[in-house]
């Protein structure tokens, strides 16, 4: 896991990480995949197979495994989150501090949501007081061209959990009616930082990444036009999009995400690509406490990313923190 | 610069050991840690018959939800739209749900004896499988489809007025026999008097619904204070292929629609909402000792895994 930490403010190469903990990070996006890709899609999907009845013997075990990721990536996110609010607590810097106090915050006021202590507005605005206080560390570590991707996703998170709030006040008889131009609002920014996600890696180079970005990019495209009822009931539960926009925008940014992660992968920039695979696994939705962490985790990573990136494979602890 | 911190190996096995087990003990506790932040309904265990009295005491002690809806905008009859939300909660009681679905709505519209008049009706839609499966929430899909609940306010005056001794809507027949009510003798089922006002329907796509041939779920509502309750009830056990059976432990998915007669609201005319999660839990609505290991979990498991990787990772 990436724990970053800041001695000064201006310092360049602000963090530094731990080889242990880089290794949770990508166990954690590692299990949260197969959480996605297996409990998550597979067997919301499956259902649909003509004589799945048939299929129950393998349909089983397969569902089990997801499940089983599924309480690994829990508890492995959990571990990430509180080493990372430690060590955002040790920086100096403001931004690192409010990302701590915000991580703090989200943490304590789930634990306690699932205890039954507070209700879903209470989380909902915990959820969104947490992301605007990680918001400034998230954005510190970008610059030029490359901040666009990153002002978008976290914009479009916080449109998503204005949304949140506002259905949850709802529940209380509290209408604003800003539902429909709050989610619109969300889906096309999340659309947006997807799109232009590949400026975080500059010129297209890397041609398997560009393979890996065609085939889930048409892969999503021709699901929306083959059965677009279950890929847009999909999109909404698992990244809180819920198809609005054009068919095609969908793929293209299922594709430009994959092209961007696969090639900072494959160029170096491990941390970030571990960021923004987190932040893409968890979505806009705002589903659980699961979800939105893992958001969080990915947006802490941001952060940190250009340093301990910039440092290369050898992890660099800078400073005495 | 320091070097970099690094775990011993035996540490990070004990560390990964720890973290296996953590998450072994709350899957076999089937105990999960994260709270959804999506409007999940639970149907509780309570351990006294609800009944079908929408105003009965247990209900008070269930906690309910809040579901939004917006006017159906897919099909013609475009339409709908006076109903902002369901408040909803649900029970189970010795292998039997009960679902109460409640909403605001100033007029009281329970009869269709002209054409221009339309009843306050409700219903609630699961997929035809029990699992977390994503049929279109409209009326399903071919391979997915979804078995409906409906109550309608006219239903229920009828049979109402039918118990009381009064007819509907002729005062006379010369006789109760099915020669005199042609549309009840061909099996039509809006004809039928069943003392059900819920129906029991499924689907598998715009244009296909219809009643199932097992008629299983019992309901009944009461109008009070400018607000419609309606309770339905079903066994656990599946009636046919295309309707759920439903386990404690299981997972589902459920949607609401409810029509305001004096809106003119019928048939795709009406207030949706998108399928919500609906969860069987073992646990009665008041806090029991569910959360425990949960709590042993953060209390001791999350701990001890921060002190191992934080104790052995500073470089001499």
């Amino acid at each position: 896991m990436i724990t970053p930490q800041i001695t000064s403010a201006s310092s360049v190469d602000r963090r530094r990480t731990d080889e242990f903990q880089r290794w949770l990070l990508g166990a954690t996006v590692v299990a949260a995949g197969a959480e996605l890709l297996i409990l998550r899609v597979f067997t919301r999907t499956a259902i649909h197979i003509p004589g799945f009845a048939d299929l129950r013997t393998i349909y089983v075990p397969i569902s089990e495994a997801g499940r089983s990721a599924y309480y690994v990536a829990v508890v492995l996110l959990t571990v990430t989150l509180v080493l990372m609010i430690e060590d955002l607590h040790r920086g100096r810097a403001i931004a690192a501090r409010a990302g701590a106090a915000g991580i703090a915050l989200f943490l304590f006021v789930a634990v306690i949501a699932r205890l039954g202590a507070v209700d879903a507005l209470a989380l909902d605005g915990a959820t969104l007081a947490a992301v605007l206080l990680l918001a400034p560390w998230a954005l510190g570590g970008f610059h030029g061209r490359s901040r666009v991707p990153a002002v978008l996703l976290v914009a479009a998170f916080v449109l998503a959990g204005i949304g949140a709030s506002e259905q949850a006040l709802a529940g209380s008889g509290w209408t604003l009616g800003h539902d429909t131009w709050v989610a619109l609002g969300g889906e096309v920014l999340a659309l947006g930082a997807a799109v232009a996600a590949p400026l975080l890696v500059g010129p297209i180079r890397n041609r398997s990444a560009l393979a890996w970005g065609v085939v889930v990019g048409a892969t999503t495209y021709a699901g929306l036009l083959a059965n677009a009822s279950t890929v847009k009931i999909l999109m909404l539960w698992n990244f809180g999009l819920a198809g609005y926009l054009p068919s095609v925008l969908y793929g293209l940014a299922a594709g430009a995400a994959t092209y961007t992660i696969v090639a900072l992968r494959a160029a170096g920039q491990r941390t970030l690509a571990l960021g923004m695979a987190l932040v893409f696994i968890g979505g806009i939705g705002l589903h659980s406490t699961y979800q939105t962490g893992l958001v969080l985790a990915g947006f802490a990573v941001l952060g940190a990313a250009e340093g301990s990136d910039r440092a290369g494979s050898q992890p660099a602890v800078i400073g005495g923190a | 610069m320091n070097e970099p911190r690094s775990l011993p190996r035996g540490r990070k096995i004990a560390v990964l050991a720890v973290m296996a087990l953590a998450a072994f003990t709350l899957r076999i506790a089937n105990a999960n840690p994260a709270q959804s932040q999506s409007t999940t309904l639970t149907a509780w265990r309570v351990d006294r018959d609800p009944g079908l009295d929408p105003l009965a005491g247990v209900w008070k002690d269930v906690p309910p939800i809040e579901v939004p809806l917006t006017a159906q905008q897919g099909v013609y009859p475009l339409g709908g739209g006076t109903v902002a939300t369901v408040r909803t909660q649900a029970v189970h009681y010795q292998g039997r749900l009960y679902l109460r679905v409640e909403w605001a709505d100033g007029s009281h519209d329970v009869t269709t004896d002209q054409v221009t008049s339309f009843a306050d009706a409700t219903a609630v839609e699961f997929p035809s499988e029990t699992s977390s499966s994503v049929p279109a929430v409209c009326m399903g899909q071919a391979g997915g489809g979804v078995n409906i609940w409906q109550w309608r306010a006219d239903r229920q005056a009828d049979q109402a007025a039918l118990n009381a001794g009064d007819e509907p809507v002729v005062d006379y027949y010369p006789s109760r026999s099915d020669l005199w009510f042609p549309a009840r003798a061909v099996g039509n089922p809006y004809a039928a008097v069943t003392g059900n006002p819920v129906q029991n329907l499924a689907a598998q796509s715009f244009g296909t619904i219809g009643p199932t041939r097992e008629q299983p779920v019992t309901g009944r509502a009461a109008y009070e204070d400018g607000r419609w309750h309606v309770v339905y009830s079903r066994s656990f056990s599946s009636a046919g292929a295309d309707q759920p059976a439903f386990a404690v432990g299981d997972d589902t998915d459920i949607a609401f629609a409810v029509w305001d007669g004096s809106n003119g609201d019928r048939d795709g005319q009406k207030q949706v909402s998108q399928f919500v999660q609906m969860e069987f839990s073992n646990d009665t609505a008041t806090p029991g000792w569910g959360w425990l290991p949960i709590a042993i979990a953060f209390a001791l498991f999350i701990p001890i895994l921060v002190l191992m990787v934080r104790g052995g990772s500073r470089s001499p």
